[in-house]
């Protein structure tokens, strides 16, 4: 029988470091990424909460005001228009583009010969750069080369010269139109591979019951994807707030503020008017309202809803 | 091999720590020692001549006037200078990374403002040197034209130099008015009969739009102000003597509401709010594939000199903007487009006021620069010559310099916002002119709201130095 000549207090020993070791060696790894987030994000934010108690122009000392940023953004219309905006823009979101993608993805998931093509076709405008989208968009709602001015110069066609991005009642949704329409593929091809992690058995099983195409999408995939389905609902609601960068690129949250939402008026403080104090407290604000909305999804997890 | 791979693992985390902790703003330049080539023989060699390395930051221009810039400015200097490396470095949304830049006490050696009302802000916030001692020293008081050199000076100490002043004109199409039988509007009455007659036969009277840059809106209303209440009136108020819902400025103001509303401002504010730079300019002068002009005059300042030519070839003039009200003098409104101005953390503050000085030191050089941009940026308030520019200088721009400089000379002038207005007040000036115009907000509303916030930075201290005007309206 062979004899183990080995130290057991030194073989307890190696166990322990390497038990050490696998513990220790996640976190220093994790630690350039954590030194990263606090300087860049968890650090300005803390301090921007302290800014929005101050009046500071953005150079130079801060002057503590206390409350009186709060006060003013509880009176300022200006403030409520630009939250109006953003819950229509919520409101656009949570159903077009999820909408859209549903219905391709069901769509496309029924399909086998081209999938890929429309795949692509779908995806492509989600990899361009906001700039880009915008820059494109721009040129076709243009009042003088754009589609519809084409169409009223060569056709006498007045109706079709539409001037999306500078009327006032309109340039809102026109914006919201062009985000959506780099958005809603991402969109598509996230609910298409959610749906072809269905079980098939269940539609098999739905057929046999006589469920129409509409009753199987209806009782079976939108179940089936219910995770996929409310995380994207979830993130749509808290990107709605967070929502600049169309809007900042297209018109600057004007005309008149007619498109105006949080983040453009965030950005017009602090970077144009030099009220960085008032701006950390719309910021503040729009941190707010996204923790609600995650308290609410928290809650609903607790009530057994798959979200 | 598993302990290799973990140690090598550890140092290229460490590495990436080290990459992600690094900083890529441009901090003050410090002294970099030039080494001279070793002597092949054991002579002592001549020591190295410790050269110093200076930055400015400056606002992005077309490529063409980068190379000019770097021939002209830069080059020049350099080889004037074997002590001193002078750097051009040309940035987007120079205002937002200066600003971030100096906060954290970096940034350039040579700091860019868009006015004097920053350069105020940079001052109260110890971001810029007092240039007092270089001013004596270099006797700029002498060599930049008196309102200019004044712009800059803040409680009797100068802190910054104007780079480009402008002003305020009035382009028209000259070809069109030549074929109409019109003449350029030397008052009110003018202007409504020319746009009149403009509308009736399908042209936009004005061809002005603030869809690419906000500002149009604070210089047009800089043009009505001026013009309308008078120079003497806007200083008044600049002073805190006169409020901004004085009657005389509602009025101005309602004037560009009722142009809005009449659609002369390129056929209304949907235009006003869709149109681009290029289509200002092709619409006031017609297309390159032969588009004809859809308007006939454009308010803009003097930058744009060097987009007229190209545009519009030789179809286009300009003249001073006239009168608005019988008894108010016309003339042209002051502005500093941009100043320049030593940063506080600057480690070589002396080579600095060096550079600033090649700036306004000889106006042979600054006028070469001026024509370089065609008038449009860089053009330093020097007391110019006719002789300092080239035979081959557009007569269009030459005449632009000795006429402004005869106007305000005499101390007839007037005064922008940019230039002049503090920065908050300047800022909702600019932003809720829109609202006016869409008839979200009243015209006596907009001035009262300007009036508040002009109240609370006079009393902050923040309103920047005005020269008195000598123009006196009834």
């Amino acid at each position: 029988m062979a004899i183990s000549t080995a130290n057991p207090h030194k073989q307890k020993l190696g166990r322990t470091a390497n038990s050490w070791r696998k513990i220790i060696l996640p976190y220093l790894f994790l630690t350039p990424l954590f030194v990263v987030n606090f300087v860049v994000i968890l650090g300005p934010s803390v301090a921007s909460i302290f800014y929005a108690f101050t009046d500071w122009s953005g150079v130079g000392k801060a002057k503590f005001i206390g409350f009186s940023n709060f006060v003013r953004l509880a009176a300022d219309p200006l403030y409520f228009k630009a939250l109006e905006h953003n819950l229509l823009w919520m409101l656009i979101f949570l159903t077009v583009p999820i909408s859209m993608g549903l219905m391709a993805a069901s769509f496309l998931s029924s399909i086998k010969r081209g999938q890929m093509l429309f795949r692509l076709a779908f995806f492509f405008p989600y990899v361009l750069s906001p700039t880009v989208s915008v820059q494109i968009w721009r040129y076709i709602f243009h009042p003088l080369y754009g589609i519809g001015a084409t169409l009223s110069n060569n056709f006498g066609w007045q109706w079709a010269n539409i001037k999306f991005l500078s009327n006032t009642k309109i340039v809102l949704p026109s914006i919201a139109f062009m985000d959506n329409w780099q958005w809603w593929g991402f969109l598509a091809i996230l609910y298409l591979a959610a749906m072809q992690a269905v079980d098939t058995e269940l539609y098999e099983a739905a057929r046999l019951d006589g469920a129409s195409r509409w009753q199987e999408f209806l009782y079976v995939t939108i179940p089936g994807i219910r995770p996929t389905l409310g995380f994207t609902l979830m993130m749509t609601m808290i990107w709605s707030f967070l929502s600049f960068n169309f809007i900042w690129l297209t018109t600057g949250g004007g005309p008149a503020h007619a498109s105006e939402v949080l983040s453009t008026l965030l950005y017009q403080k602090a970077f144009q008017s030099f009220e960085v104090g008032y701006a950390a407290t719309i910021g503040l604000s729009m941190s707010l309202f996204c923790g609600l909305v995650t308290l609410g999804v928290i809650y609903l997890r607790r009530k057994g809803w798959e979200v | 091999m598993k302990t290799l791979f973990r140690l090598m693992a550890i140092l290229l985390v460490a590495s990436q720590l080290l990459t992600a902790c690094g900083s890529k703003a441009t901090a003050p330049a410090t002294a970099a020692p030039a080494t001279a080539a070793p002597n092949a023989t054991t002579e002592p060699t001549a020591a190295p001549i410790e050269k110093v390395k200076i930055v400015i930051w400056t606002e992005p221009v077309l490529e063409a006037n980068r190379t000019m810039l770097q021939t002209e400015f830069v080059d020049t200097f350099n080889a004037a200078h074997p002590n001193i490396e002078l750097e051009l470095q040309f940035q987007e949304n120079i205002d937002q990374v200066e600003r971030t830049a100096l906060q954290a006490g970096s940034g350039p050696d040579i700091v860019f403002t868009p006015g004097p009302a920053f350069a105020l802000e940079y001052k109260n916030a110890g971001f810029i040197l007092d240039l007092s001692k270089y001013a004596e020293k270099y006797a700029w008081k002498d060599k930049v034209v008196n309102w200019a050199y004044d712009s800059g000076s803040i409680e009797g100490s100068l802190y910054s130099l104007p780079l480009t002043y402008e002003t305020m004109i009035l382009y028209y199409n000259k070809k069109v008015f030549t074929e109409k039988g019109w003449q350029p509007p030397t008052s009110l009455a003018d202007i409504e009969k020319l746009c009149g007659e403009a509308t009736a036969a399908g042209l936009n009277c004005f061809t002005n739009s603030n869809q690419w840059w906000k500002g149009v809106n604070e210089w047009l209303l800089s043009v009505v102000y001026n013009n309308y209440a008078g120079a003497d009136n806007v200083y008044a108020a600049l002073q805190g003597k006169k409020p901004w819902t004085d009657p005389l400025f509602v009025q101005s103001t309602q004037i560009l509401k009722d142009w809005m509303d009449k659609g002369w401002f390129s056929g209304g504010i949907d235009n006003y709010f869709a149109y681009n730079y290029d289509d200002i300019w092709n619409n006031l002068c017609g297309t390159a594939d032969g588009k004809a002009p859809t308007a006939i005059m454009n308010i803009e300042g003097t930058w744009a000199f060097q987009r007229a030519t190209p545009f519009c070839k030789n179809d286009w003039d300009w003249v001073e903007l006239p009168s608005l009200r019988e008894g108010v003098k016309p003339g042209y409104v002051l502005a500093i487009g941009s100043t320049l101005g030593i940063n506080a953390k600057s480690q070589n503050p002396d080579a600095s006021a060096e550079v600033l000085d090649w700036l306004v030191g000889d106006t042979t050089r600054a006028a070469k620069i001026i024509e370089g941009f065609n008038f449009g940026e860089w053009n330093v308030p020097l007391h110019f010559k006719a002789s300092d520019f080239s035979a081959d200088a557009d007569p269009r721009l030459t005449r632009f310099v000795e006429f402004f400089a005869t106007g305000t000379g005499s101390g007839n002038f007037g005064y922008t916002t940019w230039t002049f207005w503090p920065a908050k007040t300047d800022a909702y000036i600019i932003q809720e002119l829109d609202s006016v115009f869409t008839g979200d907000l009243t015209v006596e509303a907009y001035q009262q709201a300007q009036q508040d916030a002009f109240q609370a930075e006079l009393a902050a201290g923040k309103v920047p130095l005005a020269p008195e005007t000598k123009s006196v309206s009834k």
